[in-house]
């Protein structure tokens, strides 16, 4: 019998998105097409260090800032 | 298209400006918004002689909307980035976004992590600073280890207390960020000169917003500020890449100045040419009535 994927609700950047439970904070980031090394990711306000990110996993109403370099003064 | 000088980076006769553990030859940095492309804002970053650009933290957008980057434009082995905190309003919201920033530069292996120019600002019209939230701002960021530059109002004493919190730089706006208007008040950016650099002389000061053009510049280093950071005034030039120039040598004009030592002033003329060995003045010339009376009286004598 297949197991059912599971989805949870979590923010990104102020915008609701729906993912497979469980995935990683690596994961997102490659699921959205970035490069690890040229943005920052926040976590419920906390920063997650580049090299920590496969270690943290989301859970549904996880609200995430993921942020790069724009122009400015 | 005229081939446009570029401004050389240092004075062979001065020292660097020294900010915490940066050393940089030029001493104006350069803001990284507002220009019509990013091949425009990389032209105009190099033909200023800048070594540091300032760049926003911004939730991901890591291309525009012709699929390009921002990175791809700027030199990361030449040019040191300052991450700035635009956009903060309170000093919770800044200290996010300086580690932000910092995480983003340690990614990107430039020197600039660990630096940032902080702004917590306290009205949305006049983009003017808040005094307490970046007070507060500067305490939470020297605490984690932040050398911190700190864009705050020409207010001397906020200047002083900024410094006193461990601020390895602070930054007074000439006027409102993006008005163009120069040094406002001239006389409280040499009392903030006088106050930070008591005691201390090579304490940076940098003058940081509402520079408008080539001339603020050289104004600004001609009171013996340390740098002037601006980004409107090159970008929004009629011709960026030409005030880009312009303004490279202005700062270099102005710090020349400096150095040099201006003269006095005085109230009264004191003349250039020597006062002796000028030759007898001439005759008044006389007027056509007056001469024909002249040989009149000389025909009857």
């Amino acid at each position: 019998m297949r197991t059912q994927i599971q989805y949870i609700e979590i923010t990104v950047n102020g915008v609701p998105r729906r993912v497979e439970s469980n995935l990683s904070l690596e994961g997102l980031v490659a699921e959205l097409k970035l490069a690890p090394r040229q943005v920052a990711v926040e976590m419920n306000q906390q920063l997650v260090p580049r090299r920590e990110l496969g270690q943290h996993r989301l859970r549904a109403g996880d609200k995430l800032e993921i942020v790069s370099l724009a122009g400015g003064g | 298209m005229i081939e446009l000088p570029v401004a050389r980076a240092r004075l062979s006769d001065d020292k660097p400006l020294r900010i915490g553990p940066f050393a940089l030859d030029s001493r104006l940095i350069v803001g990284s918004g507002k220009y019509a492309s990013f091949e425009q804002m990389q032209r105009c970053v190099e033909l200023s002689g800048s070594q540091c650009v300032t760049v926003a933290v911004r939730r991901e957008r890591l291309h525009d909307s012709q699929g390009r980057n921002i990175l791809d434009y700027l030199d990361l082995e030449k040019l040191v980035l300052l991450p700035n905190t635009a956009g903060c309003y309170d000093a919770e919201t800044a200290v996010r976004c300086a580690r932000m920033g910092r995480e983003i530069l340690l990614g990107l292996e430039n020197p600039g992590a660990g630096w940032v120019k902080l702004e917590v600002l306290g009205d949305q019209r006049t983009l003017l600073p808040d005094p307490i939230q970046t007070l507060r701002a500067t305490e939470l960021l020297v605490r984690e280890g932040f050398c911190v530059l700190c864009y705050t109002s020409d207010d001397p004493i906020a200047a002083r207390r900024l410094k006193e919190a461990g601020a390895s730089c602070v930054m007074p706006a000439g006027s409102p960020i993006g008005s163009g208007q120069g040094i406002l008040n001239h006389n409280n950016i040499q009392i903030i000169l006088e106050f930070l650099k008591e005691g201390q002389p090579d304490f940076p000061m940098i003058v940081d917003a509402g520079v408008g053009t080539a001339s603020d510049v050289v104004i600004a280093m001609e009171l013996g500020v340390d740098g002037v950071l601006l980004n409107s005034a090159i970008a929004k030039a009629r011709q960026p890449e030409l005030m880009a120039s312009a303004i490279g040598h202005g700062v270099l004009a102005g710090r020349q100045a400096f150095l040099a030592g201006r003269m006095g002033k005085s109230r009264y003329a004191s003349a250039s040419s020597p006062e002796i060995g000028v030759i007898t003045a001439s005759p008044p010339p006389i007027v056509a009535a007056e001469q024909s009376q002249l040989e009149k009286s000389e025909k009857t004598a």
